[in-house]
């Protein structure tokens, strides 16, 4: 939730020359009624800088105004600035003396407008349009219908951004009939005043019907964009593609077309943009030329890298047959930064196959060494889920995961010892990785993965009672300083043991560990030590990890690239249009079938084949829980008994 | 659309703030900076959303410049505005960009900010061109009085070749092509190529008078193969990724794959591409370590030049990472210097020239101080700088270079190659 924090804007400028004490006021004050253009300036500056430090400036707007009709370029444009500023602070939209001191400043503004000069039509147009002054639209519109056909283009262009801004800041006033006549000019003009024309339609109704007469034409003028317009037409032609073609539709392929030849153009924002329109009616030759591309941009230097990686992770999770052939581009250099790195990697864990195997294995084992911790526990974590993926290659993976065991930092061993933990649960023959695992239980320094061992020993605990004892036998020696969660497991282990192996020595073991558990300082603990002196069977609770499925339903729906897809929600402005099922021309009538991509079909049908194994295994899983369940039940219901008297017991006590 | 733009300081504190929309409140901005920059938590990512809004931010020297959004926009489009935005700063401030620049001339970034965006929509991103617009001190008055020259300004603003003005003029027309390759290899501690491409690039600065159109030819294999039955030429390379400025006619492109262009004024990069087959890579290194004793560890670097014997390489420089406990290397080398620089924590070796079709050899003793053990040594790659002239690891070569105006003059041409190295890296 957002609260409030002390204003920090300006606090830059610090309490200097600049600064507002009631001593440099008269100083302002000096040089704002100064006869000298340079004094003016200089006061301005000053303002400027109040206006940073989010000072009121009611009390000097009058002057400022009054400065508006002098001939100095650069003071007009100084004091424009600061007006259009002084109407966006939230106190003028809502205070009454402050809007009409912005009343006053509209009458020299609008004379500015019938200026020879571009530059000062071109500001004057700019101020007057965001001044927010309700009771100005009709005077504005009027005087913007005398300047819509002015020669400049840059005017043109202005007018119609002015009509979005005076739409959206004064909604209530303005009515479509003031603007359309304005508009429906505009659109007869050049390819850059057409396009903004057109945009502020779709910003204002929604609606993208006035391109079915311009669709063509700005097809053709695409190339003629500079990038930032190129971006917004695409824009435009991705929302009414979405609205009104179906795929394969004749017109469609013409966009797709010009699309392809804009793949060339150095500019990471146009790629994504064509990705839109590209993911939104997929071909298979398209896609892989688009994955071309943007693979191509991941030498690009800037924080564009991000998008360009988040982008590919889609790309991997959806069309990993055409991303695969480009995996070399994707090896992970030192200087990247971290967020980077770990883009690339999960990416390269989602390419494997038997084919890039070796290298990609190697890179991850080469990142797994690496001195970023949580570079290094992302590649331990992949490799496991790699080797579980790909069973054929355990050996060789557990094997480099030894090495790394063997010269890893102490947090690297906690990575390696809980994939280890992962990989036991996966495999048949579980005692080898085992064996590693309580071989290096001291040094594991992470208290969760340390549990995990102990509790998975004593899974195995009827096959290994002589190893179980003594690796207990170590475990209390040092039982004091361990984590309540350890103690915890090596109690149940004790207890465990001695249920299993009733000898004389094993019973001593016990009862030492009991007795510790007794007088332990943990609350947890010493519950434990209750239950399990009363002999009651205790049923552990099995939580295991739970795997992170990559991308929730929800991200899949976000369209690839957009800023709602990068952040992962839904933010206003991508509520797409629901298809409308009308046919806009009857030339698009005709409909060309798409034959269904193969590909595709087989990639689903692999999946159900891969599903049908995995349950069956799943299947053996759960029967032998459940058996464990079944002898686990009836004490369960003991301990519920025991639980429910002790909560009577209680109720009674505290009624009383 | 963008909401509000703002420059912060590595504190945190808000050096310029200017709002678009009225979406957004100074309250966030403040929060945000208080929250992620002043904290340095989370700065690694460009793109953070807090509450709705994102923010979405780049880091030039001490500067973080930030834009904010309600809506779902185009990211890519507004991390390249920024970029633009801090070049046309640049240009403004003789290349710098840092908090003093700023807090000098804060009222003329207030200027240019009032020109590049209007109601958050990107307006003038062309340094030159707004450059003939404000000028440090304030607004031109020369060229805006002058209404016919601003007339022509605008023009070209808002025409169809915006990148080049009507009417310049030169009495010497020249024009410069160099084409910049950087090598980026990357060689596993097994020797296997894990990364192998030239990315290339090729600029151009012309000095030309009127309105030329400009053809380029290259050995493109495509381009090759379509003449060779008329020339019978040797087979070009494959260019299988290349990306134009917008100066150059793609639709021609895509049709005959001919380059055509007019150019803009000055310096720009014309064509950029990337080609990972049949590279020709300069050096071949060879790296051996082991350890003598406990505290000794000896490497052996052997490298050999790949290209002809008549060209040279300059300023060749060879990073070979060293371990932390380093406390003296003994060097020895028939070619260059190599000695171990403690802050960069490797032997660098530089070669000025290097002869191609040549191999030679470093030999180090590493003395190692006693260091605690549980501290393993990462083994960085070793890493490699190298410029070459008149070579390309591509093969890549321009055939021909046509310039056309109306007026037919003479153009002087120039064409060099250079080819560098990247990332060319080694692991240990």
């Amino acid at each position: 939730m957002l609260f409030e924090l002390p204003d920090k804007i300006g606090k830059a400028f610090g309490n200097g020359t600049l600064s507002i004490q009631s001593s440099k006021n008269n100083k302002l004050a000096e040089l704002i009624n100064s006869k000298y253009t340079e004094d003016i300036v200089e006061a301005i500056r000053m303002l400027y800088c109040q206006y940073l430090q989010n000072k009121d400036l009611t009390l000097y707007m009058s002057r400022i105004i009054n400065l508006l009709p002098r001939e100095d370029l650069e003071l007009k444009k100084l004091c424009q600035i600061l007006i259009s500023e002084f109407a966006a602070q939230p106190n003028a939209r809502t205070s009454k003396s402050q809007g009409d001191v912005l009343i006053l400043a509209t009458a020299p503004i609008f004379k500015d407008l019938t200026n020879q000069n571009t530059s000062i039509k071109l500001n004057a147009l700019k101020t007057l349009s965001s001044l927010r002054i309700q009771e100005l639209t009709p005077m504005l519109f009027t005087a913007i219908r005398k300047i819509q056909s002015d020669k400049n283009p840059l005017v043109r262009r202005s007018v119609a951004l002015s009509i979005l801004k005076m739409h959206d800041m004064c909604s209530d006033d303005v009515q479509p009939d003031d603007y359309n006549d304005i508009i429906n000019f505009l659109l007869k003009d050049t390819h850059q005043t057409r396009l903004y024309a057109i945009y502020v339609i779709f910003k204002i109704t929604g609606d993208l019907q006035i391109l079915h007469k311009y669709y063509f034409q700005l097809i053709k003028d695409l190339l003629n964009f500079n990038s930032f317009d190129l971006e917004r037409a695409l824009q435009l032609l991705y929302q009414y593609s979405v609205m009104y073609f179906k795929e394969g539709d004749k017109d469609l392929i013409k966009l797709l077309d010009a699309c392809e030849i804009l793949l060339r153009l150095p500019y990471p924002s146009i790629v994504l943009a064509i990705s839109k329109i590209y993911l939104q009616f997929p071909q298979e030759t398209r896609i892989k030329k688009l994955i071309r591309t943007v693979v191509k941009f991941l030498n690009i230097g800037s924080e564009s890298k991000f998008i360009i990686l988040q982008m590919l992770h889609q790309f991997a999770l959806s069309y990993p047959q055409y991303l695969k052939e480009h995996y070399r581009a994707l090896t992970i250099l030192q200087i990247e930064k971290l967020y980077c790195k770990l883009l690339k990697l999960e990416i390269l864990s989602l390419l494997i196959d038997e084919n890039n195997f070796n290298n990609i294995l190697e890179e991850l084992l080469y990142q797994a060494r690496s001195n970023q911790p949580q570079l290094v526990a992302v590649a331990v974590k992949l490799l496991s889920k790699t080797t579980i993926k790909f069973p054929k290659f355990i050996k060789r993976t557990i094997k480099s995961l030894l090495d790394i065991l063997k010269t890893g930092s102490s947090d690297t061993k906690n990575h390696v010892i809980a994939s280890f933990c992962n990989l036991i649960s996966t495999q048949e023959s579980k005692l080898p990785l085992l064996a590693i695992c309580l071989q290096n239980i001291e040094d594991i320094s992470d208290i969760r993965y340390k549990a995990t061992v102990i509790k998975l020993l004593r899974l195995e605990i009827g096959q290994i009672p002589t190893i179980v004892a003594e690796s207990l036998r170590k475990l209390s020696l040092t039982f004091s300083q361990q984590h309540e969660n350890v103690k915890y497991e090596i109690l149940l282990l004790s207890h465990q043991l001695q249920a299993i192996n009733q000898e004389q020595h094993i019973e001593l073991l016990n009862q030492y560990i009991m007795t510790l558990a007794k007088f332990d300082s943990s609350l947890l603990v010493r519950d434990l030590y209750r239950t399990l002196s009363k002999s009651i069977e205790f049923k552990e609770s099995f939580v295991q990890e739970e795997e992170n499925v990559a991308p929730s339903l929800e991200m899949q729906k976000l369209p690839i690239g957009s800023l709602s897809h990068l952040v992962g929600m839904h933010l206003p402005g991508l509520n797409l249009p629901s298809y409308l099922n009308e046919d806009t021309s009857d030339k698009r009538k005709v409909e060309i079938q798409v034959p269904p991509q193969k590909v595709e079909q087989s990639q689903q049908q692999q999946q159900q084949q891969q599903q049908q194994p995995k349950s069956q295994k799943q299947q053996q899983q759960t029967q032998q829980v459940e058996n464990k369940k079944e002898i686990l039940k009836r004490v369960e219901e003991d301990v519920k008994k025991h639980y429910q008297n002790l909560d009577q017991v209680l109720n009674d006590f505290f009624t009383d | 659309m963008i909401s509000s733009l703002s420059f912060i300081n590595q504190k945190g504190e808000i050096l310029i703030y200017r709002v678009y929309k009225d979406d957004i409140s100074r309250n966030e901005i403040t929060q945000f900076c208080a929250k992620m920059i002043a904290t340095k938590e989370n700065k690694e990512f460009p793109i953070i959303n807090i509450d709705q809004t994102s923010f979405i931010h780049i880091s030039i020297k001490d500067i973080i410049i930030l834009a904010t959004t309600k809506t779902d926009v185009n990211v890519a489009m507004v991390l390249e505005f920024l970029y633009q935005l801090s070049k046309i700063c640049k240009s403004y401030f003789q290349g710098n960009l840092d908090e003093n620049c700023i807090k000098k001339s804060f009222v003329l970034i207030y200027e240019i900010l009032d020109e590049v965006l209007d109601y958050g929509i990107p307006q003038i991103a062309d340094p030159n061109l707004l450059q003939k617009f404000i000028q440090e001190g304030g607004v031109q008055q020369e060229t805006t009085i002058n209404i016919e020259k601003l007339r022509q300004l605008t023009f070209t603003l808002t025409g169809v070749v915006s990148w080049r003005p009507i009417g310049l003029y030169y009495e010497k027309n020249e024009l410069y092509l160099d084409i910049i390759e950087s090598v980026n290899l990357l060689i596993s501690a097994k020797d296997t190529v894990l990364r192998a491409e030239v990315v290339g690039s090729i600029e151009l600065k012309s000095k030309l008078t009127g309105m030329p159109e400009c053809q380029i030819g290259m050995n493109d294999k495509l381009l090759m193969g379509k003449q060779q039955k008329q020339t019978k030429q040797t087979i070009g390379i494959s260019i299988d990724d290349m990306k134009f400025h917008p100066c150059v006619r793609l639709p021609k492109f895509d049709k005959d794959r001919t380059i055509t262009f007019i150019p803009p004024d000055g310096h720009c990069q014309l064509i950029s591409y990337r080609i990972s087959e049949n590279i020709n890579i300069p050096f071949k290194v060879n790296v051996f370590y082991s350890e003598i004793i406990d505290n000794k560890l000896e490497i052996r670097l052997k490298i050999k030049s790949i290209y002809d014997n008549n060209i040279y390489g300059t300023n060749v420089l060879v990073k070979v990472p060293v371990p932390k406990n380093t406390v003296n290397a003994i060097t020895a080398t028939a070619l260059g210097k190599a000695r171990y620089e403690v802050e960069e924590q490797s032997v660098i070796w530089r070669i000025k020239k290097f002869q191609g079709d040549f191999e030679t050899s470093l030999r180090c003793e590493i003395n190692l101080g006693t260091t605690n053990k549980d501290q393993v040594w990462s083994k960085p790659p070793l890493k490699m700088e190298f410029q070459i002239p008149m070579f390309t690891a591509s093969g890549l070569r321009v055939r021909f270079l046509k310039v056309m105006e109306k007026a037919g003059y003479k153009t002087n041409k120039w064409i060099r190659y250079l080819t560098k190295g990247g990332e060319y890296l080694h692991r240990l």
